[in-house]
């Protein structure tokens, strides 16, 4: 799940958005006024992967009145789209604010070679352009700098035409937790930091959504 | 025990010990000791056969046990049910490497067959090179594989997980490549050496200078990274991974039994560790030959000396889109070379003779100028007037024989062969004097004798668009080197 993700990346000191998970319409209206508005709102549940075609997300919620609104929307929209679905609860979730770049990083394990990172442009240029860049774990801070810099698009993470420059340093950084995340869980089949959002220089990184894949257990 | 002192049985045999090879020489045993013997083995050949006393000339042995000497090196090329019986004698018999070529175990589902082997090797502490290998070659006499064309002495090694590509290029090299070898290594299913193992015992090797790895999967592929990172620094890796498509990796698994990587993963493996991924088998052989024979260049700077507009042309785009200048050469050098071009030639770069009897300055005087300046780090030519050249140029019909322009061309040809050598010699001086590379490139190959004779003194002869890839790739590891250097 979602939140277990979470837990174990945070673990790794990457940074995460200031997320809870919830089970009832007050504790919603405390926790997000604890995290401060907005926040985003997410239904929780192993039976609904794809959260936007069951319209159980909602973003930028700014008061308690339009949380109580979404949270009995998202609770009928989920109950619609899947009414066997277990509900954990409610992601209340720090609404992040904008960044200067969508960013994903992924892995998977090979056979021979043990974990691969992967990382690139959020949206499109992973969809459409495949611009993404791969490392086998481990990898050293310089190459770590070099993987990023070697996906095409990275002038948008740089500066391009004026645009404000993207924190690199920070992100090496978790490219680098990332690698001894995967090497200490063995595990792990698959993780999905996505999107990661990179903010200006300085300001650091944030991960908004993560997915881990572990081994399925023999029985 | 250092890697390469633990190989000495593969590496350095003294007596060779072969099951397999009987009176018909169309057996693939027989093929393998008449081929060690046809590269000059010095040491010593014992067939071991159930019934035959005599093989090919040799006294054979009914069983390894009965040969009073000891024996190095063991090559197995029998029915795979038979393996193990003779395994355990060989282990008796205190033999420590052998050479399994049959197949038949892990490639074919047959577990059971691939771990009874490796038990039984373990408990005689025998290295197998194999199963299901295509042998070796060491240079300067020692061929064991089916392609009876050994290789000459030089520099360049390579480990295959294919059989057909550790051994079948030998033709290339013998009639097109022309170049120095100092081992082929076939693994197979690697029982119980493996790649990785081979790789170390090259990087202790003085007499490999660039290794070449035909690359299926790696069992173990954090060793692998290590070692490649390592040995990369000082000995340029070439890789050529196969079996990065679904079929493709269908295949491999059917082939080595091995489970191959994507694509993206060896690229990246080449990425963090500079190693150079190849394409195809002839730009693999064609680099390899190049890092063991000229300079690397220490800029990307190419002058392209020509007999032809359209190679000069093809060869210019293809350097310029892949990281390399043609540059404009200054005004002063052009003057330079002026004088000893004809009046059509150019001489921005490409410098384009288009035509020219004049070989001298085509071959040395106009090479010299341009290695010499600080204006050019590499230095590729097209063309060729070989002496078959002009000898073919005078294979005219009966009643044009005996004019007599045809007789002096005829001879011209003959005569020319020595002042052609001296002129070649010049250009094998030049590589050591201004220690650049420089690649020679026409359409000839070593059938023309001049070819051979270039190549054999380690001046790379390609078609053009092999020696500009070449050079491209021998400028990325250049690069390599210096950002690891800084």
């Amino acid at each position: 799940m979602e939140h277990e993700s979470k837990d174990l990346i945070s673990k790794y000191d990457i940074p995460v958005g200031h997320y809870k998970i919830v089970k009832t319409k007050q504790e919603s209206i405390k926790i997000a006024n604890e995290i401060g508005y907005p926040v985003a709102m997410k239904l929780m549940s192993p039976d609904i992967i794809h959260k936007t075609d069951a319209k159980v997300i909602k973003l930028n919620i700014n008061s308690d009145r339009d949380l109580e609104l979404a949270y009995e929307e998202i609770m009928a929209n989920g109950k619609t789209y899947n009414p066997e679905a277990k509900i954990i609860g409610v992601n209340i979730q720090q609404m992040a604010e904008k960044g200067v770049a969508e960013i994903i990083i992924g892995s998977m394990r090979d056979v021979n070679f043990g974990p691969i990172l992967m990382f690139g442009l959020g949206g499109i240029f992973v969809e459409i352009f495949k611009d993404v860049s791969y490392r086998v774990c481990p990898i050293s801070e310089e190459e770590a700098n070099r993987m990023i810099r070697s996906i095409k698009a990275f002038p948008l993470l740089n500066g391009y035409r004026g645009q404000p420059k993207g924190d690199i340093n920070q992100l090496v950084k978790v490219i680098l937790k990332c690698c001894t995340l995967l090497i200490d869980n063995p595990k792990i089949v698959e993780l999905d930091l996505n999107p990661i959002l990179i903010f200006e220089n300085g300001k650091g990184v944030m991960v908004v959504d993560a997915r881990i894949i572990l081994k399925e257990e023999k029985v | 025990m250092a890697k390469l002192d633990e190989f000495n049985g593969f590496f350095n045999p003294k007596i060779v010990a072969f099951y397999g090879a009987s009176n018909m020489l169309q057996k693939f045993g027989s093929i393998h000791l008449t081929n060690l013997l046809s590269a000059g083995f010095q040491g010593k050949v014992i067939p071991i056969h159930p019934k035959e006393d005599e093989i090919l000339g040799f006294k054979a042995y009914k069983n390894i046990k009965d040969v009073p000497d000891h024996v190095d090196l063991v090559v197995m090329a029998i029915n795979p049910n038979l393996i193990i019986n003779f395994l355990e004698d060989c282990g008796h018999k205190g033999v420590k490497h052998v050479i399994i070529l049959s197949g038949g175990f892990l490639e074919v589902g047959n577990k059971e067959a691939q771990n009874k082997m490796k038990e039984v090797a373990e408990k005689y502490k025998i290295k197998i090179m194999g199963p299901n290998c295509s042998g070796e070659v060491v240079t300067p006499s020692i061929n064991i594989t089916h392609v009876p064309w050994p290789p000459r002495k030089g520099g360049v090694s390579i480990i295959s997980q294919s059989g057909t590509y550790a051994v079948q290029p030998l033709i290339a090299i013998n009639t097109k490549i022309g170049m120095g070898v100092s081992k082929i290594i076939s693994v197979g299913n690697e029982v119980n050496t493996d790649l990785v193992d081979y790789l170390e015992a090259l990087e202790e090797d003085d007499e490999t200078t660039s290794i070449g790895i035909y690359f299926e999967a790696v069992r173990r592929g954090k060793e692998f990274i290590e070692l490649v990172n390592r040995i990369n620094k000082k000995k340029p890796i070439v890789i050529i991974p196969i079996g990065q498509t679904e079929a493709g990796s269908r295949s491999a698994k059917s082939h080595t039994a091995a489970i191959t990587s994507p694509g993206y993963v060896i690229d990246s493996i080449c990425e963090q560790t500079g190693a150079i991924r190849v394409r195809n088998s002839i730009d693999m052989l064609n680099l390899l030959n190049a890092f063991d024979s000229i300079p690397l260049p220490k800029g990307n700077r190419v002058a392209i000396l020509t007999l032809g507009g359209g190679p000069g042309t093809l060869m210019s785009d293809l350097f310029e889109s892949n990281g390399m200048k043609v540059p404009l050469l200054s005004k002063d050098l052009q003057e330079e070379l002026k004088p000893w071009m004809p009046d059509t030639a150019s001489t921005i770069n490409p410098i384009d003779l288009t035509y020219s009897d004049d070989m001298q300055n085509f071959l040395n005087v106009l090479p010299e100028i341009l290695l010499k300046s600080d204006e050019i780090d590499a230095l590729i030519f097209y063309g060729l007037m070989g002496t078959e050249y002009f000898k073919n140029l005078v294979d005219v019909p009966d009643y044009m024989k005996d004019h007599d322009s045809i007789i002096t061309m005829k001879n011209f040809g003959e005569m020319m062969e020595d002042f052609f050598i001296a002129l070649f010699d010049e250009i094998i001086e030049f590589k050591e004097k201004y220690k650049k590379p420089i690649i020679l490139t026409c359409y000839n190959t070593r059938e023309e004798k001049f070819v051979a004779y270039l190549q054999d003194r380690g001046i790379p002869v390609y078609y053009p668009e092999e020696g500009v890839w070449t050079l491209i790739r021998m400028w990325q590891y250049s690069k390599f080197l210096q950002s690891i250097n800084k």
